[in-house]
């Protein structure tokens, strides 16, 4: 469980990107946090795994403040950020999905069946040797993700998996996030597309300036997001259950 | 983008080159390296004979090798006339323009062919083993000095490999923006370099920053390191160190032989 208490963060040009957010999330939630550019949504995860320290405030996992215990907080909250890119390092697949159980200090058999593991929750096993930079940018993100899961992390934060994907890609990647959350992971993923995986959401969280102005079921508040510049998927008065690009 | 960028990149395969222990490939090309540096002709192109020999084993994209010596050229030319215009008396066509002489030319010639050598023995190791196996071998090596950062240095010499293809793309990124907004019309060369220098540089920060943020959200530490242990060698491991230490005794005799000039 991450506990949120008073959080605020002042960048040092004098910035409040975060101003007294209060929330917990519980476990096997399926969060999405929105907002306009610039609202905070990036700042707040990169709380979550001890990224950013508060100037304010603090955050808890399990009780236990963040900033406390690093290493454990980073193997239960893992991190997929926006850019899949900037997170290859390894030379292959293989390798970069070791990158983390490698960091845990886990032994070679253990980090060896991690890897296996997170590469066929993924789909990614046929393309273990290949080079990372040779991926699409769907199967990117899905490195990413195996680069997370390959830690055995319980909570997952997504910062803008969609962004720069094609349709497929965006099925591909949706398609292993909820089967990840099915399997009992907690999900917290950043977006703008709330039309792509709102049906699947089990809480909705709005930040605008560094608030965080709305929260609650997505049946609850949808009809409020509007004020705060993000669109309601394919208008008003459309259920939640159809908003989901998976068909399936 | 990065995937066209062959420098430095490991290229997954199966070779006899693939499957030398890291260590003992590490050992070979600082070896012929370092032998480079003083051999002639006639020894060298024992050398070439042997590096030759060991890019057509590794079965590597020899041609895009080739291709990737481009990014070179430059270098490779200024370091070409510069000592082909020193080791030699230039002869002066028409009291007006200096032309290096045959050995000057000789002498640049020789040791454009060492650089070329050079980078062929880097990319050579480089496109053959991982930087995580580099990682753990120099780990293991620099461990053995005392008072000596080994996991920081191994880690910062894998991570450097790591990222050549990265820094080669923002590279080109940069430039090729430069280029769509007609930078070819300004003929001001220093507006020329401030206008890459600047955007790149910024980058490379920017990069730098996702890079380690990405690293310490994958809980990267220098204590939490535990090195996974090294493949031991094996009896193929040893033939290679012989064949090699063999072509280079022949290369050192044949060295011998010459006079020195």
């Amino acid at each position: 469980m991450i506990k949120i208490k008073n959080l605020s963060q002042k960048f040092p040009d004098g910035t409040l990107a975060l101003k007294n957010i209060n929330h917990t999330i519980k476990r096997s939630e399926f969060i999405v946090i929105a907002g306009e550019n610039g609202s905070g949504k990036t700042v707040l995860v990169k709380h979550f795994n001890g990224l950013l320290q508060p100037t304010e405030g603090a955050v808890l996992l399990d009780g236990i403040p963040v900033s406390g215990n690093l290493k454990l907080v980073r193997q239960k909250i893992g991190y997929v950020f926006q850019n899949p890119d900037s997170q290859i390092l390894g030379q292959t697949v293989e390798d970069d999905v070791a990158f983390g159980p490698r960091n845990l200090g886990l032994s070679g058999s253990e980090i060896k069946k991690r890897v296996n593991y997170a590469l066929s929750e993924v789909g990614l096993t046929d393309k273990k040797d290949r080079i990372p930079y040779s991926l699409s940018g769907g199967e990117k993100r899905r490195l990413a993700l195996a680069g997370v899961l390959a830690m055995d992390s319980e909570i997952i934060i997504l910062d803008e998996p969609f962004i720069h994907l094609d349709y497929k890609g965006v099925l591909q990647v949706l398609s292993h996030i909820l089967s990840i959350h099915n399997k009992g992971k907690t999900i917290i993923l950043i977006t703008h597309d709330l039309e792509k995986v709102l049906a699947h959401t089990t809480e909705l969280l709005i930040l605008n300036n560094g608030e965080l102005v709305l929260t609650g079921k997505p049946y609850q508040i949808i009809d409020k997001v509007a004020q705060y510049n993000i669109r309601i998927p394919f208008g008003p008065g459309r259920k939640i259950e159809s908003m989901t690009w998976l068909t399936t | 983008m990065a995937y066209n960028i062959m420098l430095y990149h490991y290229v997954p395969g199966n070779s006899v080159i693939h499957n030398i222990h890291p260590g003992i490939k590490l050992i070979i090309v600082l070896g012929f390296c370092i032998l480079l540096f003083f051999l002639r002709l006639p020894a060298l192109f024992i050398v070439l004979l042997a590096e030759t020999i060991f890019i057509l084993l590794s079965k590597t994209r020899i041609k895009q090798m080739f291709c990737e010596l481009r990014k070179f050229f430059l270098f490779i030319i200024i370091i070409l006339l510069f000592r082909a215009y020193s080791s030699a008396n230039p002869v002066i066509l028409l009291r007006i323009v200096p032309v290096p002489s045959i050995k000057g030319l000789f002498a640049g010639g020789h040791i454009a062919i060492k650089i070329c050598m050079l980078i062929f023995f880097s990319l050579l190791l480089t496109s053959t083993t991982k930087a995580s196996q580099l990682q753990d071998i120099l780990y293991n090596a620099f461990t053995k000095i005392p008072f000596f950062p080994a996991a920081r240095l191994s880690f910062i010499i894998s991570l450097t490999i790591i990222s050549i293809p990265i820094l080669l793309d923002k590279f080109q990124e940069v430039d090729e923006t430069r280029k769509a907004r007609c930078i070819q019309s300004n003929k001001n060369p220093f507006y020329h370099l401030f206008s890459f220098a600047l955007p790149f540089l910024f980058h490379i920060l920017k990069t730098a920053d996702d890079i380690a943020c990405s690293m310490e959200a994958r809980s990267y530490s220098e204590k939490n390191i535990l090195m996974t242990k090294t493949t031991p060698l094996r009896k193929k491991d040893f033939i290679s160190a012989a064949i090699c230490l063999l072509i280079i005794s022949a290369a050192l005799y044949i060295e011998c032989l010459v006079p020195v000039s």
